[in-house]
């Protein structure tokens, strides 16, 4: 019942911030910003930027509000436009780059990750030693759940140079965890 | 699999992770709201504004377009008695007579039959008389008693439609005669003799035609009477054939006399 109930207020919520109240707005900015926010983190290092990448991702997702059709889920929509919204800020940075194609496996088989929990501090740490281009592609496939073709078509990419990012990103996050094992855990 | 379970526990861990964004976060959103709603009201202003003077200026244009399309106000002026004279005068010949004609049959009635039945017809002299003549016996019985409806008065057989036709005709009379002395005095006339008289007439005729007596300058009226007259028969045919009644009627009178 109480998923339910959550359920009918959200879209109330929705209905009512789609008619540019003002409430309904904020309250749906308080419900989905810290996890947007997070979002907005995995792609920008630094949290000021990031913030203000999250508040014209949410400035762009109240203006479009109606093109909300209720079909998947509200998060799932924002944190597309999120994504989208790093991506264009990055692109505008002049942060992408794309390193060459090379001879890589395009299986998962590639990358050996040590066995180990990280808490969520070390993780962000690996990820943000990666390089801008090698971090959005992971990003999105790992984390976000892109497929390559989708992330070739935000990055105006070719698939093969997103599956090539992903390797690279990989190999790197491996010798990263291998290292930050050796200095933080002490070796396995 | 060892890779992916990795990655699965990295991404569960983020996908729960929440950042509380800055206290003052919403208030930047909301105030870039507000800015947009002021925007797209004072451009919702500006269009209301924008019409309004539209329909200002079309309805300014539209009055003074009634203004400029007001129709010309008609102005009667009282013309001199002497233009109006000299106007009639300057009215061609054919238009004159017709027009006395017209005043002549207007004073009795009967006339103004006669006048309705000749202009209906608007035919040849024949015509006209045989329309004379049917008024007369159809008109017999119901005149009577009154004489002044002879149709004989109004015959338009007898209304000459050129008034310079005589003069015309004078002319035409006089050169005759001076070709018929001509060949009184010489037994042989050249062709040279009668065209040169031929042209001095005509160059006479034309001078005076064409000088109005009143103003003594060249009339424009009659300018186009010549035209007019000269698109209808030359003088010329009209020479010849006088000279050809004329030698017709000698030689009649001298048959008659023969015999």
């Amino acid at each position: 019942m109480k998923v339910i109930d959550l359920h009918t207020d959200l879209e109330q919520l929705i209905a009512k911030a789609c008619k540019d109240n003002r409430r309904a707005q904020e309250q749906l900015y308080g419900m989905f910003s810290p996890k947007m926010l997070s979002v907005c983190r995995q792609f920008i290092k630094v949290t000021d930027r990031a913030e203000e990448v999250m508040l014209t991702g949410f400035y762009k997702a109240f203006k479009n509000l109606d093109q909300f059709n209720g079909s998947g889920s509200f998060e799932g929509w924002l944190r597309r436009i999120m994504s989208r919204e790093c991506i264009s800020y990055l692109r505008k940075e002049k942060k992408i780059y794309f390193e060459d194609e090379s001879s890589i496996d395009a299986t998962d088989q590639h990358a050996h990750y040590i066995e180990t929990s990280l808490d969520l501090d070390h993780i962000q740490q690996l990820i943000d030693g990666l390089p801008d281009g090698y971090r959005i592609v992971f990003v999105m496939y790992a984390i976000e759940g892109y497929k390559h073709a989708e992330i070739a078509a935000h990055l105006n990419i070719s698939e093969s140079t997103s599956k090539s990012q992903l390797f690279k990103a990989r190999k790197m996050l491996q010798q990263q965890l291998k290292t930050l094992i050796s200095t933080s855990y002490g070796t396995p | 699999m060892a890779p992916l379970k990795f990655e699965e526990n990295i991404k569960d861990s983020l996908a729960k992770r929440s950042i509380e964004p800055s206290a003052g976060s919403w208030n930047k959103l909301s105030a870039k709201l507000d800015a947009d709603a002021g925007k797209k009201r004072t451009s919702v202003w500006w269009a209301i504004a924008a019409g309004f003077v539209g329909l200002v200026l079309i309805g300014t244009l539209l009055f003074k377009g009634d203004g400029d399309t007001k129709q010309p106000e008609l102005v009667q002026q009282e013309v001199p008695k002497e233009i109006i004279e000299s106007e009639k005068k300057e009215v061609s010949p054919k238009t004159q007579v017709a027009l006395e004609t017209l005043e002549e049959l207007e004073k009795t009635p009967q006339e103004n039959v006669l006048v309705d039945q000749t202009s209906e017809n608007n035919s040849t002299k024949n015509t006209t008389v045989a329309v004379n003549q049917t008024l007369e016996k159809s008109e017999e019985k119901l005149i009577e008693n009154t004489p002044i409806a002879t149709p004989i008065k109004i015959e338009v057989a007898d209304i000459d439609p050129v008034s310079n036709k005589t003069e015309l005709e004078n002319k035409v009379d006089q050169v005759v005669n001076q070709i018929l002395d001509l060949q009184a005095q010489n037994s042989n006339v050249s062709e040279a003799e009668v065209a040169a008289l031929l042209d001095a007439a005509q160059k006479d005729l034309e001078a005076k035609s064409l000088i109005n007596p009143l103003t003594q300058k060249v009339d424009a009226m009659a300018l186009l009477d010549q035209v007019e007259f000269d698109l209808e028969r030359s003088f010329r045919d009209k020479v010849f054939n006088a000279l050809g009644d004329g030698f017709n009627k000698i030689r009649t009178a001298m048959a008659e006399r023969n015999n």
